[in-house]
């Protein structure tokens, strides 16, 4: 079963997209000594992050094929932590690794 | 396509629906930070999502998610350091914990920059994958969705993101109105005569045009920070580091730049300047020398901006060079005329010589060998010629010696021309030594640019000449001060103009650069013979430029079966702009002369491109011995210094989620290098080819960092594309294929030309470092590899341990054109 032919199109905007991604990727080498970061604790807490009820009941919707997580943000402009809710599928490489680390400390 | 329109009508279309396929479920969609256009994350037919499509095609880079989308109104960037730049932003998960964080790859998710050991740092995964964004960020459009929507396919994006560029409110609609999107006519072999010519080439020179002030008008760059310094000519120099060009545009010497002050320090400024220093491997500053007078704000240092500015000189004097063949019967001979429309047949024509040389050298330049004295023989006695030198047969003396005979016979002046500065440098170099009064004009705007010829070109003879001691003491005040009074300057400029015409009519020789051909300054001198060296690597309507000066004797030398001519635009080059005249000419069954003996590679190295590219015709002008590499090194036919090394590493997707790279062809690249150096060779000796972006990156950093040398050693080794090393040579080259597969697209592998560039740079070894099953499957590669493994040059394993390799070849495809 082979995939369906590209057209030249198609090839050229893979191209490009390579072109495009390590260009970035070189740009961002050369910036390096300009960069300033900041550190990031990981929240303790965030299981108790307050949801709203709408988020909630999207949680009680919840399929078991779908696991809840949190993304955390910094606001644009007061430069605060946030926290937004978001669900990924159970076979999905983030809630994979996760059951994985969970396991591993399982059986520590 | 009617029920298309009943679907999607556009009235209902939200303003957030993809600007593609209409698509508008709010969680299927993000918005492009910069044009503020809405795209959603299905990929359709394609082989990527649209907002992805989108950001590629347009270099666009941020993008915000929608206020209904999985995660709210959100900016995509890094919590650390706030980039927002798509292309290398991914998340890591906390350690068992169901909290995500968005980084960049580097530095902050890098090993030593996360300072809190509860983030899983080894399962940083970029936002892009497989050309889409993660679906926990935006959703994917359902199947159903995506059947509803318009079905557009990669062409139609593309055009339609070509006509955003002219008219950002254009849609699809628009595409299908007419006179958009037509296809310029191709370029033919023949012509009905001047006007046809001129009527095909113009269009394609003003597509090319185009697209090259788009790119550079696009390249404006904020927040740089300025270092100040005055040149010895007391002109202001301004130092400062770009951080992103776009990689398909090469900052170049002359090239003008704006400089602007938008801080709060010092009322708003701006200036134009000349760029004297472009980054190379010892630092990436750009040095921009500024116009007199132009007040620099040199106490600030920060808050600067900087544009570039597009000049369509070169463009337009291709323009007047093609207009004036169509009209001007004076611009070349009826011969040449007839000739390079494809008229007449391709019979031989030759000119009666009244006093022909009894020797065909020049002195201070190296005996001709045979090919190159029948080569001198051939191009004096013919109104057109072609010289086909490949490479290390001594063009640049062949040419010199026509050049040196065609002024003895005719007297002068002759012009001389090459696409490149560098070509037109070295060619310079070497007429000069034959004692002829030789002038290099350069672009006023590359006057400050030091060269091996300098004290050739024209403003400098005019510093030097003795007789005007009035122009003289006006070039001191002027330099002394940097600027003369009205009156002064009006007088200095008549001076300068009368001592230039002075020195051009008393040239034997005048060289420059093919555009270069179009300066004002020899529009009034008439050039009876031309020839152009490299001619293979100029559109054919730059070659024009000269040969519109009144040719009646022409001479191109090149050869096509190197790279030819670099072309931008898609649609000219598709058209036919990157053909040549040298290979057009060769099409219509003009036999180029071709020099024979190679004193570059080692005899070993030279044979394959031989047989492959030369029908056997490359005899060496050196023997082995002279090309013995005195270093310890393991090479697994001592006699022949060269090999294919069998690594079948995986080729992956690199770290920043994206571009492909091979780790153990780099790593092998890395192990050869070092042994190298060990043994005492210098890095400028070496030189590394590797055709793709993602490796060649790759290789600079893993080099550096893994290398077991000083790091500075591995900075000084060249690491390019092909068509970097094209007209130069190195010592060793070592190759790193990557990989080989039907979606390359860039064509590295499948043009021969290509290859045997790659192939004809090494003075004293090559080693090439590839996947044979892959690359086998290209007629030319199997041929190739075949060629290794007869001479039992294929090998695998360890340095230290090279064996003959048995592994098997794939069949070779039909090759496709
Ligand atoms: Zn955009
Ligand atoms: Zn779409
Ligand atoms: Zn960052």
């Amino acid at each position: 079963n082979k995939e369906p032919e590209k057209t030249e199109e198609d090839m050229e905007f893979e191209a490009m997209f390579d072109k495009l991604a390590a260009d970035s990727y070189q740009e961002r080498i050369k910036e390096l000594p300009k960069v300033t970061t900041r550190d990031i604790p990981v929240p303790i807490s965030t299981k108790t992050v307050k949801k709203t009820y709408e988020q909630l009941q999207d949680v009680d919707e919840t399929k078991t094929d779908s696991v809840p997580f949190v993304l955390m943000v910094r606001n644009t402009k007061s430069g605060k932590q946030q926290f937004r809710n978001f669900i990924a599928p159970s076979d999905s490489e983030l809630a994979k690794n996760l059951k994985m680390q969970e396991q591993k400390i399982k059986e520590e | 396509e009617e029920e298309d329109d009943d679907q999607i009508s556009s009235k209902d279309l939200s303003a957030h629906s993809c600007r593609y396929c209409g698509i508008s479920e709010p969680s299927t969609v993000v918005m492009c930070n910069i044009c503020k256009k809405w795209f959603c994350n299905g990929r359709g037919n394609t082989s990527g999502s649209h907002i992805v499509h989108h950001l590629v095609r347009a270099k666009h880079r941020e993008v915000t998610l929608h206020e209904d989308g999985p995660l709210g109104s959100t900016v995509l960037e890094c919590y650390s350091c706030g980039i927002r730049n798509v292309f290398v932003l991914g998340f890591i998960p906390a350690k068992a914990d169901s909290v995500v964080v968005l980084l960049c790859r580097q530095p902050c998710a890098s090993q030593n920059s996360l300072k809190d050991m509860n983030w899983d740092q080894e399962n940083w995964k970029p936002l892009i994958s497989d050309r889409c964004f993660l679906p926990w960020l935006v959703k994917i459009p359902t199947e159903q969705e995506q059947l509803r929507a318009r079905q557009v396919t990669a062409a139609t994006i593309n055009k339609l993101e070509e006509l955003w560029k002219d008219n950002v409110e254009a849609s699809i609609a628009d595409l299908e109105k007419p006179g958009i999107d037509k296809e310029p006519s191709q370029v033919q072999l023949r012509y009905d005569d001047g006007y046809q010519y001129q009527n095909i080439f113009g269009p394609l020179v003003k597509l090319e045009a185009d697209y090259d002030k788009r790119l550079k008008e696009s390249q404006t760059q904020e927040g740089i920070e300025v270092r100040w310094d005055t040149g010895l000519n007391k002109k202001t120099i301004a130092y400062f580091t770009l951080a992103k060009i776009d990689s398909d545009m090469k900052l170049m010497h002359g090239d003008e730049l704006r400089l602007r002050y938008v801080g709060e320090l010092h009322e708003s400024w701006s200036a134009i300047g000349h760029v004297i220093k472009v980054p190379d491997n010892f630092g990436e500053d750009v040095g921009l020398e500024l116009k007199h007078s132009s007040n620099p704000p040199t106490k600030c240092t920060s808050n600067f901006v900087v544009d570039f500015i597009w000049k369509g000189t070169s463009f337009d004097r291709m323009q007047q060079a093609l207009r004036k063949f169509a009209v001007d019967d004076n611009s070349v001979s009826n011969f040449i005329y007839s000739r390079l429309l494809g008229h007449s047949g391709a019979d031989d024509v030759t000119f009666r010589i009244n006093n022909p040389p009894k020797h065909f050298s020049a002195p201070n330049l190296p005996d001709l060998n045979r090919s190159q004295v029948y080569a001198v023989k051939h191009a004096i006695q013919r109104p057109l010629s072609l010289i086909q030198g490949p490479p290390g047969t001594g063009k640049t003396v062949t040419s010199a010696t026509i050049v040196y005979q065609l002024v003895k016979i005719n007297g002068g002046p002759v012009l001389v021309c090459a696409p490149s500065n560098t070509a037109v440098d070295q060619l310079t170099e070497k007429i000069h030594r034959t004692n002829l009064k030789v002038i290099r004009v350069c672009a006023k705007s590359r006057e400050a640019i030091d060269s091996p010829v300098s004290f050739l070109a024209l403003h400098n003879q005019i510093r030097n000449m003795e007789t005007n001691s009035e122009l003289k003491k006006l070039q001191q005040l002027k330099d002394e001060t940097g600027e003369l009074s009205s009156g002064d300057e009006k007088r200095y400029r008549m001076l300068k103009k009368q001592a230039e015409k002075e020195l051009l009519d008393a040239a034997d020789v005048i060289c420059c650069t093919c555009v270069g051909a179009g300066d004002p300054r020899l529009s009034r001198i008439k050039f009876n013979s031309i020839l152009i060296d490299e001619s293979m690597q100029s559109t054919e309507p730059e070659a024009m430029v000269p040969v519109v000066l009144g040719a009646r004797q022409l001479i191109l030398v090149g050869d096509h079966c190197q790279l030819g001519p670099v072309v931008m635009c898609k649609k000219a080059a598709k058209a036919g702009l990157s053909q040549s005249l040298f290979e057009r000419l060769v099409v219509l069954g003009i036999r180029p002369f071709r020099l024979e003996v190679q004193y570059r590679m080692h005899p070993e190295l030279s044979q394959f491109p031989s047989n492959f590219f030369y029908e056997g015709s490359l005899q060496n002008g050196v023997c082995a011995e002279e090309r013995k590499l005195r270093v310890d090194f393991p090479w697994p036919s001592p006699e022949c210094p060269m090999f294919f090394l069998v690594t079948q590493g995986a080729e992956e997707i690199a770290g920043s989620g994206t571009s492909y790279l091979n780790r153990t062809e780099a790593a092998n690249v890395e192990k050869i290098t070092t042994r190298f150096l060990k043994a005492g060779l210098k890095p400028e000796q070496i030189g590394i080819i590797t055709p793709y972006e993602g490796q060649r990156a790759y290789l600079v950093q893993y080099m550096q960092y893994q290398g077991s040398l000083h790091s500075k050693l591995y900075q000084e080794i060249e690491i390019a594309s092909v068509d970097a090393f094209q007209g130069r040579e190195k010592d060793i080259i070592i190759m790193s294929c990557v990989r080989s597969n039907e979606h390359q697209g860039i064509g590295f592998l499948n043009d021969p030309r290509r290859l045997n560039v790659a192939l004809t740079r090494a003075k004293y070894g090559i080693i090439i470092v590839g996947n044979p099953k892959v690359l086998s499957k290209q007629q030319l590669w199997n041929n190739l590899l075949n060629f290794y493994k007869e001479k039992k040059v294929l090998v695998e394993g360890s340095l230290n341990n090279l064996k003959e390799s048995m592994i098997q070849f794939a069949k070779p495809k039909k090759i496709v054109n």
